[in-house]
């Protein structure tokens, strides 16, 4: 007898006290953010989209051979007056070859963040950018070369 | 109402001098389905602007948004989605008892659409503002929200399929069982009012909030609003005691097989019964149309805005409790149920009724 009291007491205490928490969500502020108007930062090491920036690029090729799915498609061709470019450390190295061709599958992509890693000249970096959604596969290569 | 005839027959009488010799049961008919049709636009309205209220009062518990693409903070969703149950296709299985499938919707719909025909919603000069005043008001809305669980079996039965028979015959093991906790709770103040007319049982509570019947004779009217309030949710069917729909074991229940508008009956019902469990709620337990204050704040006749406002501010805030509550607990299951009802509930009920005995004699 004095459970069957006991259970019906901390049962009603049990649903005020669940009835409190709700409330006080109730009247708090939402945490979802709405989506197109708003959005959130990205946090610093997020890796995104493949961009290319093929005024950076020697046509080495490391980005093409590292690439674990292969997805990079790359044509190169000796340019007549080689540029100077920066390297990561900071000298300057002579670009004898340009890009004719840059192609990037971010649909195979797997944003490993290996092609960005190696590249000598930071040419090849991972955006920010997360919306790649596209009408069909061949809106998803990517051509960046010029 | 026949006051209300008289004097539209003798206005009309002076104007229209050639429609004077209407007899009065055609002025009847008509008055019913104009106020039918009141009734209808209201429960509707309430249906469509609660389904959207309960939608953002459970965002708003989750730290969501809720509903807030359509019109300004999402509020013509309901209008939306009332357009798009209109133009769904109306599906009708194979193996349906094509009669009573199509009948079922109405039947659940009528029952929690009739109980508001006795519900006085304020009062003008001396007499309850309503479709009509019974005698028996609490006995008809007790008889007449329990058509409702015929309707749950013939949509369960009719539907020819396993999960919508088993939900409907959940649902009325359910309903059957709470109702007799509801029927008990009332009791006790059909014992303190002495008369079972609804508008009878508010005047009753003229006078402050304290009048109200539930802090009349304390703990034991205050436990029978409790025992009612619970087994009200039960009766409408929703959480934490929503078993006749279970998406994991009966799918949608007695509705799985239902889609367009006779979805949205159900819907609409359901949503209907909350107004109606707490208007009832609101009459027998908390003073139906009488002010917090033991005065009335605006004069004579014009009482009837107020003892409005009074009512559906209480009724929406019961109803806005059970949105609470749907979005607080988790749910029962079925044994739990039944020992709910029949093992706490109804023996409190009872207690109830002893304890109010014993203090009239005393
Ligand atoms: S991120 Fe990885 S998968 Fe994507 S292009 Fe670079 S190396 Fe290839
Ligand atoms: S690794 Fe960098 S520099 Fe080399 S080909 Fe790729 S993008 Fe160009």
């Amino acid at each position: 007898m004095i459970k069957y009291f006991k259970q019906i007491i901390t049962e009603l205490w049990s649903i005020l006290k669940g009835m409190k928490i709700t409330i006080k969500y109730f009247f708090a502020k939402p945490t979802t953010v709405q989506y197109p108007e708003e959005r959130i930062q990205m946090t610093e090491r997020f890796r995104g989209m493949v961009k290319a920036d093929t005024d950076k690029c020697i046509s080495c090729l490391y980005c093409v051979n590292i690439c674990p799915v292969s997805c990079i498609d790359l044509e190169g061709e000796k340019s007549d007056a080689p540029a100077k470019v920066m390297n990561k450390e900071g000298k300057a190295m002579k670009r004898i070859k340009t890009v004719t061709k840059f192609d990037v599958n971010i649909a195979q992509c797997i944003q490993c963040g290996f092609c960005a890693e190696g590249c000598p000249t930071a040419a090849i970096y991972l955006s920010k950018e997360h919306e790649n959604s596209a009408l069909s596969r061949e809106e998803l290569i990517k051509h960046y070369a010029k | 109402m026949q006051q209300l005839i008289d004097i539209v027959q003798k206005w009309v009488a002076g104007y229209l001098q050639f429609l004077e010799p209407v007899p009065i049961e055609i002025w009847y008919i008509l008055f019913m389905f104009i106020f039918a049709g009141v009734v209808l636009g209201m429960v509707m309205l309430f249906a469509g602007v609660a389904s959207y209220a309960e939608r953002k009062v459970a965002g708003h518990m989750q730290s969501r948004h809720g509903p807030n693409r359509v019109g300004p903070h999402g509020v013509l969703q309901f209008v939306a989605d009332g357009i798009k149950l209109v133009l769904k296709e109306d599906l009708i299985p194979d193996a349906a008892d094509k009669i009573l499938f199509r009948f079922a919707p109405y039947i659940v719909f009528l029952g929690c659409f009739a109980v508001f025909a006795a519900f006085p919603f304020s009062m003008v000069f001396g007499q309850s503002l309503g479709i009509t005043n019974l005698n028996i008001g609490l006995l008809y809305v007790l008889a007449i929200s329990s058509i409702v669980v015929v309707g749950i079996i013939m949509a369960g039965w009719a539907s020819g399929n396993k999960w919508s028979l088993l939900g409907g015959l959940r649902s009325a093991a359910q309903i059957v069982s709470y109702e007799v906790p509801i029927g008990v709770s009332f009791l006790t103040i059909v014992m303190i009012a002495g008369t079972l007319d609804l508008f009878e049982i508010t005047r009753q509570q003229d006078g402050g909030f304290w009048r109200w019947f539930v802090f009349r004779y304390p703990p034991f009217t205050m436990s029978a609003f409790f025992i009612y309030f619970v087994a009200s949710l039960a009766e409408t069917n929703r959480v934490p005691f929503d078993i006749p729909e279970a998406e994991s074991e009966i799918v949608a229940g007695y509705h799985t097989e239902y889609s367009g508008m006779r979805f949205s009956f159900f819907y609409m019902s359901e949503y209907g019964n909350m107004l109606a469990v707490s208007s009832l709620a609101t009459i027998v337990f908390l003073g139906g149309f009488q002010s917090v204050l033991p005065f009335h704040i605006l004069p004579g006749n014009w009482f009837v805005i107020e003892g409005l406002c009074w009512f559906f501010g209480k009724a929406l805030f019961l109803v806005f409790v059970q949105m609470w509550l749907r979005w607080t607990l988790p749910r029962y299951r079925v044994d739990q149920l039944m020992h709910l009802a029949w093992k706490v509930l109804l023996p409190f009920a009872f207690v109830n009724i002893m304890g109010i005995g014993i203090w009239m004699l005393i």
